[in-house]
């Protein structure tokens, strides 16, 4: 695309490509915003569609056209010169025309014979690729509190899956957020879905019942997010520990480059200096780590869901595959036992009908040797 | 995704190109070429689901086409090609074109420009864009999710020496321990083997060492087979086929063996074989095992072909 400038830019408003295509210099959030604002006319990013004899009327005055010059013009520059197939044919977009001469068609034409030849199924990540979408796409302006102002910004955030997946190490991202600048980053935080804050921790074979009263998120609740050199703590909560600040302290002591910390919950979106397109980091219960890129920063436009109260937007989410019980095959596992005798292989896991019948007898006595632990699917965000 | 970018970029450029030879700057004839190309069908047999990313690259790609370097009469074509793309896409609702910050001078400097060069149709079509809100205002086009992989190794290398705790950094230590000892390793078998095979004086010690370790076990496995032939065979699934392999080479490896034997006495036939049989404790184990029947491959080319035609 555009090369970047040699010059560096002074202005940190403006985001400048570091890597092409790959991403950008530092920037901060709430100049870039307001560098487009300076250069638009706020009719260009109202969320008011503008009256079209208006425009042309204006366009027509400021560039001294005569009426009918104005007419000429507009039939000249009409979509209708562009219409490749006469006006009456109904044209189905499904289909590739036959002949294509555009290289583009012949590639798709190629590839889709190739697809029907291999009876490929359809997958379920294409079956709901648009769910998300359909459900807010072109939904109507909401008037009131309720709306975006205009001239907010939006990001796209990638949320991807712990570096532990290998998996889906480098393509996937496990969740795709939009968010407004004046959202604080305790919001993000909040809407981030890991199965690594609803695992339990411990054995449960005694008191299978209790087991749910013990979540990780409610234990740990420490997190943190690292921008362009600097921690932000999660402090809401007076169980939050500065999970950041041996990593500080380790590297004033190591020559690395000062990192300074803040809080979450007092930094929104507009404060942060960020690079489009890099990696960051999002740290929670100690050791789950998630890598987050900022894909996209825009003013909101007219097509966006306009309602406040939907954002953070979950615009995509990877879809797992459950491990379902090795019983039933049907319900998705809710235990994992080890040293089970009534198991068939070691590990096992059981949903939860199936692992109170085979373990406990009908007054919940345990029965028999087993280690139980309670199993949080990887797909039970899906 | 990546296969189609290069062809809508080859198919934007086939148009732009036919459009700069007319030397005109007028959308009629823009609009002849691209109706004699049939171009609004490039959005035809596009999967539902994948509508709205191909707008997205569509567009994307025919934006590049409006900024500089390109010549003038070269970016009033892609400013048609980008109005008359948003205006005949098909995702509902339209897919917009991501304008960045940094552009926007340029895009005012070609407005004054057409301006002044009295190109009306080219300021109407930029003005009714914007008017149609065709543009969402970004900080800069291009990025999707792309090239994360390298980013993510420098990320991640700098973050884990980061994050790392004092006590933890042990972590990179080991590492490095791994490799000295790895190599350290290496060297010690490597050496050991130069020792077992110095009786090894013919051609076999011009070959590589790895051949002269798999002539060893070629013999080893060439005993074992000659036992399993006196009994009754029971065969793996995994043997089946290379049976023939090793039928081939045991005429190589006999020859080898014959060159062996005439040196230096080693341990009897049968107790060798018994040898390696109590180390594995089953024979199909032994021969199955995956290192030495690849091993076995690398002797003879002959077997290599006949493995192939197996396969094919």
């Amino acid at each position: 695309m555009a090369e970047s400038k040699q010059t560096p830019d002074a202005n940190t408003g403006i985001p400048e490509y570091e890597y092409i295509d790959v991403n950008t210099k530092p920037f901060h959030v709430g100049s870039f915003r307001d560098e487009w604002l300076a250069r638009l006319r706020p009719e260009d990013f109202s969320f008011q569609q503008e009256d079209e004899e208006t425009f042309e009327a204006n366009f027509a005055a400021e560039m001294g056209l005569g009426a009918d010059t104005m007419a000429e013009l507009k039939s000249a520059c009409s979509i209708d010169s562009l219409r490749c197939h006469p006006e009456d044919e109904q044209l189905s977009m499904d289909d590739v025309p036959s002949n294509p001469r555009l290289k583009t068609l012949i590639q798709r034409k190629r590839k889709q014979e190739r697809a029907s030849s291999h009876n490929i199924h359809k997958n379920r990540h294409d079956f709901y690729a648009d769910e998300l979408e359909r459900l807010t796409i072109g939904r109507p302006p909401e008037m009131g509190a309720d709306r975006i102002p205009k001239g907010e910004v939006l990001l796209t955030i990638n949320i991807y899956h712990p570096a532990v997946y290998e998996k889906f190490n480098f393509t996937r991202p496990c969740m795709t957020l939009l968010m407004t600048g004046s959202h604080t980053l305790t919001e993000l935080r909040d809407a981030i879905c890991c199965i690594s804050d609803l695992q339990v921790c411990g054995e449960f074979s005694k008191t299978p019942d209790v087991a749910p009263d013990f979540i990780s998120k409610d234990h740990f609740k420490s997190a943190f997010f690292f921008f362009e050199g600097v921690f932000y703590n999660d402090m809401r909560f007076p169980e939050c520990q500065d999970i950041s600040i041996t990593t500080v302290e380790w590297a004033k002591a190591h020559n690395f480059p000062q990192y300074s910390q803040a809080k979450m919950e007092d930094t929104r979106f507009v404060d942060l200096k960020v690079k489009v397109g890099f990696p960051y980091l999002y740290c929670h219960q100690g050791e789950c780590e998630h890598i987050i890129i900022i894909t996209d920063v825009r003013l909101f436009h007219k097509t966006d869901c306009l309602d406040k109260n939907l954002y953070p937007l979950l615009t995509h989410k990877h879809r797992s595959l459950t491990q379902k019980c090795a019983v039933c095959h049907v319900f998705i596992a809710r235990w994992y036992t080890t040293n089970d005798q009534f198991a068939p292989s070691d590990p096992c896991l059981f949903c939860d009908q199936c692992f109170r019948i085979l373990h406990y007898d009908t007054e919940g006595n345990k029965l028999g040797q087993f280690f139980a632990f309670p199993y949080t699917d990887r797909g039970a965000f899906n | 995704m990546d296969a189609s970018h290069k062809h809508v970029k080859a198919d934007c450029e086939a148009l732009l190109a036919r459009f700069q030879q007319t030397q005109s700057v007028r959308f009629e004839v823009f609009a002849n070429i691209w109706r004699e190309m049939k171009f609004s069908q490039i959005f035809r047999g596009v999967v539902k689901h994948e509508k709205r990313a191909f707008c997205h690259l569509v567009l994307n790609t025919a934006y590049c086409y409006f900024l500089p370097p390109f010549s003038f009469q070269i970016r009033v074509g892609g400013l048609y090609l980008l109005y008359s793309l948003y205006y005949t896409q098909t995702a509902s609702p339209s897919e917009q074109i991501h304008l960045a910050l940094k552009d926007w001078e340029e895009v005012k400097k070609f407005e004054n420009n057409a301006i002044d060069a009295q190109h009306m149709d080219a300021v109407y079509i930029l003005r009714h864009l914007m008017f149609c809100k065709a543009f969402r205002f970004t900080a800069m086009p291009t990025l999707e999710m792309s090239n994360v992989s390298d980013l993510y190794e420098n990320m991640k290398a700098s973050v884990l020496s980061q994050m790392t705790t004092p006590g933890d950094s042990s972590f990179n230590l080991i590492r490095k321990d791994l490799v000295s000892q790895l190599s350290g390793t290496v060297q010690e078998f490597y050496n050991w083997q130069r020792e077992k095979e110095t009786f090894d004086e013919n051609e076999n010690s011009q070959e590589d060492t790895s051949q002269k370790v798999c002539s060893n076990r070629a013999e080893l496995l060439a005993s074992i087979k000659s036992k399993a032939f006196g009994e009754a065979p029971e065969t793996l699934k995994s043997r089946r086929h290379r049976r023939v392999e090793m039928n081939s080479t045991t005429e190589a490896s006999a020859a080898l063996l014959n060159q062996g034997y005439t040196r230096i006495l080693k341990q009897s036939l049968r107790k060798r074989t018994r040898d390696a049989l109590l180390l594995s404790g089953d024979v199909q184990m032994e021969s199955a095992s995956h290192t030495r029947i690849s091993l076995l491959a690398t002797l003879d080319s002959a077997s290599k072909k006949i493995l192939k035609e197996e396969r094919s």
